[in-house]
């Protein structure tokens, strides 16, 4: 509760500025004061004077109990109101007159228009005090009654009564004049408040703008120091705390474009893996935030030249330099030189070099004065070549300037080398690819032969036997011998089949005279006949020829597909369909068996080559081959694949 | 009653020489001729006007192959019939031998045993085809009739829709996107739509979808 005011104090306080309170705080203390000193006068003066009144009244009132005595008591009524009469004119601050008899009875008044009752309800006073004094209110102010006792009591008692209301008159005076007395210094307080606010609260004021100034980053702000004082000496400290401020902000804001350079270079170094790209967007960048106006950067020919000879050059971008070689062009520049061999010893830590004797003959400078800078480009610490900048005049890089050049200089040598690799793994890629081709290729033609000579010659030569076994067979006479010659023939009948078979797996040569779809047909069915496995084959569109790589393929891959149905995956049922359809071949093989989980390759080495192999065999005809599988549900084998140029004849 | 004459065509000099003695001891048949190329084979039975032409498909250092050989010794007036003698039991060679105008199609695994029996039915004027082979052609007429009457269930518009997109071969993770369905959704519709056509993998519902136009406004 009370923490909760004070709170409240304190917000409608703080609301309130400086020079405010100041002032409201002088205002209110010269009030304060005015006040109370007038109050205490206006009591004083207040207190004397009804005891001035009080006396006034008591002396009438002796003399009128004295004089009025013999009066009384011969009871000259007459003379007593004139007595009465004269008493009261005697003083403005009477109020009235009057006598009563020893029981209270007024006798003679100065009423006139009759005796107020409030007096006739007063008790009458104790005849034997000298005197009996009462303050009564009425409607015409306080009235101070003042009774004495005439002889005694016996002859009643004399009573004046006292306005006071000259004392309340006299007390508006005073505190009128007080009032205007405490107005006069508050004005006075007042003007000297705001004077001594304004001497306070100005330097603190254009502290206070200077600091927000401040909190607006306008770091070159200067706060004035008229006085050696509390203030002044804030006003020193707060210019000193600006400029550190002011050199701090300015370092960030460097190393924010360092950074902002660096990820900018990263980042170009990043987005694309063809060298030259990178290296001319990572120029720009670099131009961009450097002073200097142009660039180019050599890369090392990649059978780098002896430790001393001549080093071999590939202008490999250029930004704002007419010569410096055409891009591509092949520099050759004798050691030592900055601009190229100096930054390419690898021992040595990267370093930024300033000036290059030799950069000049093969940079023409147009200005004079202009300065080369040389940044070398490594790749884990492995020189790959060096970016010259040019400045227009002469400059003196800051240590954190080098660095930064110099950790560009790593990024764009990094992004380098990255390129190189990549373009050496597509080069290793497609000469595997070839390989790879030429490798199935001759296997394909081997196995052709091989089955070719299997056939037309073994084959033959096995059937000659048996049509000869079975001529001789003919020949001989039902008996031992006969039975020998049937056996024989049962042998090379066996032969011949196995070597039927063995052709057949081999390569079909249906594949080469007859094409894709008979091929198929007869694997399929033997596949039902041998597995147990009900294969359904439907095939449209290629009833005429396919290019041969692409029938091959298809071949392989359905041999390869139904060897895994047959061999892992407990099916009953198989389907398999081939459909020709805008110049491109799906073949799909299903199965309904139990699925697998695709592990990835690697592993021992051998796992999934068979499904690799249907890969490789896809991709080398521009094909694709997707396996859906799920442990449980059945395996399917997509494989698309171009149909290639027009079909041969059927 | 005469005696079958043949002509030999084979480029399998052992071979032929089997063949002969094989043929040679029947009584009712005549070796007239051998071959051992289809421009010989041809030169042959145009001069020699045989009965049966006894022909090897493949015939190495041929102008003519077995198969070509067979169409002109057709095309010639008053043609003798050839009975395609191969190592091969393929049915589509047996089907380019038949639409090449030969009578039968022997294969020479058989040689011992058909061979005689097949001369004789082809010279009959009969067909002949290899006991290996028949069962293939009544297997594929078999297949045809069935493919023509592909079981019919009712199929609600989605399972039509996801029948349309599998028989057009797509994999279930695409059909799952193009429909808006989970794959589990569309491997379940799958399931379904085989249980109420009766087949019992892609192959079928290809089937079904082409014989009831599923498929015809895809080009
Ligand atoms: N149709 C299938 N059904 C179930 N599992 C399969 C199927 N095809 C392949 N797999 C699984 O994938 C593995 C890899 O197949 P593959 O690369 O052909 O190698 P391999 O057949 O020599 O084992 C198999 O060992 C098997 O576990
Ligand atoms: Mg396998």
């Amino acid at each position: 509760m009370i923490a909760r005011m004070r709170r409240r104090l304190w917000q409608v306080a703080g609301a309130v500025s400086v020079r405010w309170k100041i002032m409201g705080i002088v205002i209110a203390v010269v009030a304060i004061l005015g006040s109370a000193v007038t109050y205490q006068l206006v009591m004083a003066d207040v207190q004397s004077m009804r005891a001035q009144i009080g006396e006034k009244g008591l002396a009438m009132s002796k003399a009128l109990a004295a004089r009025g005595a013999d009066l009384v008591l011969t009871n000259q009524r007459y003379a007593l109101y004139e007595l009465a009469t004269e008493i009261q004119q005697s003083d403005r601050d009477v109020r009235y007159v009057y006598i009563t008899d020893p029981a209270g009875k007024p006798i003679v008044q100065t009423f006139g228009a009759g005796f107020p009752r409030g007096l006739l309800a007063l008790p009458t006073p104790d005849p034997g005090a000298p005197q009996a004094v009462r303050r009564l209110s009425t409607e015409e102010g306080v009235v101070q009654d003042v009774a004495v006792p005439i002889l005694g009591g016996r002859g009643g008692f004399a009573h004046v009564g006292m306005s006071e209301a000259r004392v309340q008159g006299h007390v508006n005076k005073d505190i009128w004049t007080s009032l205007a007395i405490m107005a006069g210094m508050v004005l006075v307080g007042g003007a000297g408040a705001f004077g001594l606010a304004t001497v306070l609260t100005r330097p603190v004021g254009k502290l206070v703008e200077a600091t927000e100034a401040v909190g607006r980053g306008e770091f070159d702000t200067v706060a004035p120091v008229w006085a050696t004082d509390e203030i002044g000496r804030l006003g020193i400290a707060f210019n000193a705390m600006t400029s550190q401020l002011r050199e701090s902000a300015e370092t960030l804001l460097e190393r924010n474009r360092h950074l902002e350079a660096l990820n900018a270079v990263a980042s170009v170094t990043n987005r694309s893996l063809d060298v030259s790209a990178v290296l001319e967007a990572a120029l720009d960048e670099v131009l961009e935030v450097s002073a200097a106006g142009a660039g180019w950067i050599l890369l090392l020919s990649h059978d780098a030249g002896p430790p001393d000879g001549p080093y071999e050059f590939q202008v490999v971008a250029r930004r704002g330099v007419e010569s410096g070689g055409p891009p591509g062009a092949l520099l050759r520049q004798p050691a030592p030189c900055p601009c190229s061999v100096d930054a390419m010893n690898p021992g040595d830590p990267a370093e930024v070099r300033v000036g290059c004797p030799l950069a000049g003959q093969l940079i023409p400078r147009d200005a004079e004065g202009s300065e080369i800078v040389c940044v070398p480009l490594r790749s884990r610490g492995v020189p790959v070549g060096v970016l010259n900048l040019l400045y227009p005049s002469p400059v003196a890089l800051s240590e954190r300037e080098r660095r930064l050049l110099l950790a560009i200089g790593d990024q764009v040598g990094v992004a380098i080398e990255n390129a190189r690799l990549l373009a050496e793994l597509r080069e290793k890629e497609i000469v595997r690819g070839q390989l790879l081709q030429q490798v199935i290729g001759a296997q394909e033609d081997e196995r052709k032969r091989i089955a070719r000579e299997l056939h037309d010659e073994t084959g033959q030569s096995l059937t000659s036997v048996s049509v000869m076994l079975k001529s001789l067979e003919s020949m001989t006479p039902p008996g031992e011998l006969r039975a020998r010659v049937s056996e024989i023939r049962a042998v090379a009948a066996n032969a011949v089949e196995d070597l039927h078979s063995l052709a057949f797996e081999l390569r079909p040569s249906v594949l080469d005279d007859a094409g894709l779809a008979p091929a198929i047909e007869r694997y399929a069915r033997d596949f039902s006949e041998r597995h147990g496995i009900a294969l359904d084959v439907h095939m449209s569109g290629i009833h005429g020829r396919l290019p041969a790589s692409v029938e091959t393929a298809l071949y392989r891959i359905t041999q390869e597909a139904l060897t895994n149905v047959a061999r892992h995956a407990h099916a009953t049922h198989a389907s398999l369909v081939i459909e020709r359809r805008n110049g491109s071949v799906l073949l799909l093989i299903e199965d309904d068996g139990r699925g697998f989980t695709r592990k990835p390759a690697g592993g021992d080495g051998r796992e999934h080559l068979g499904i690799h192999g249907m890969e490789e065999r896809a991709a080398l005809v521009g094909g694709t081959l997707t396996i859906e599988t799920e442990d449980g549900a059945g395996t399917s084998v997509y494989v698309d694949v171009p149909a290639g140029e027009e079909a041969r004849d059927p | 009653m005469s005696k079958i004459r043949i002509v030999l065509a084979d480029d399998h000099a052992v071979l032929r020489a089997g063949l002969k003695l094989l043929l040679g001891s029947e009584p009712d048949i005549e070796i007239s001729g051998e071959a051992a190329s289809g421009e010989e084979a041809l030169a042959r039975a145009a001069e020699l006007r045989p009965d049966v032409v006894v022909m090897d498909l493949r015939m190495s250092d041929a102008q003519l192959d077995g198969l070509e050989a067979t169409r002109a010794i057709s095309a010639l007036p008053d043609a003798p019939r050839v009975l395609v003698l191969s190592m091969y039991d393929d049915p589509a060679f047996m089907d380019q031998a038949l639409a090449a105008g030969a009578a039968g199609y022997a294969r020479k695994r058989d040689a011992d045993t058909e061979l005689l029996s097949a001369i004789r039915a082809v010279a009959r004027g009969e067909a002949y085809l290899a006991p290996a082979l028949t069962t293939v052609m009544l297997r594929r007429i078999a297949a045809q009739e069935a493919g023509e009457r592909p079981a019919a269930g009712e199929l609600s518009a989605r399972e039509l829709e996801v029948l349309r997109h599998l028989a057009l071969g797509y994999n279930h993770r695409q059909i799952a996107e193009t429909l808006g369905l989970s794959v589990k959704t569309v491997e379940t519709y799958k399931a379904r739509v085989m249980e109420k056509l009766g087949v019992h993998g892609r192959a079928g519902l290809v089937r079904y979808a082409l014989a009831h136009g599923l498929l015809t406004d895809e080009s």
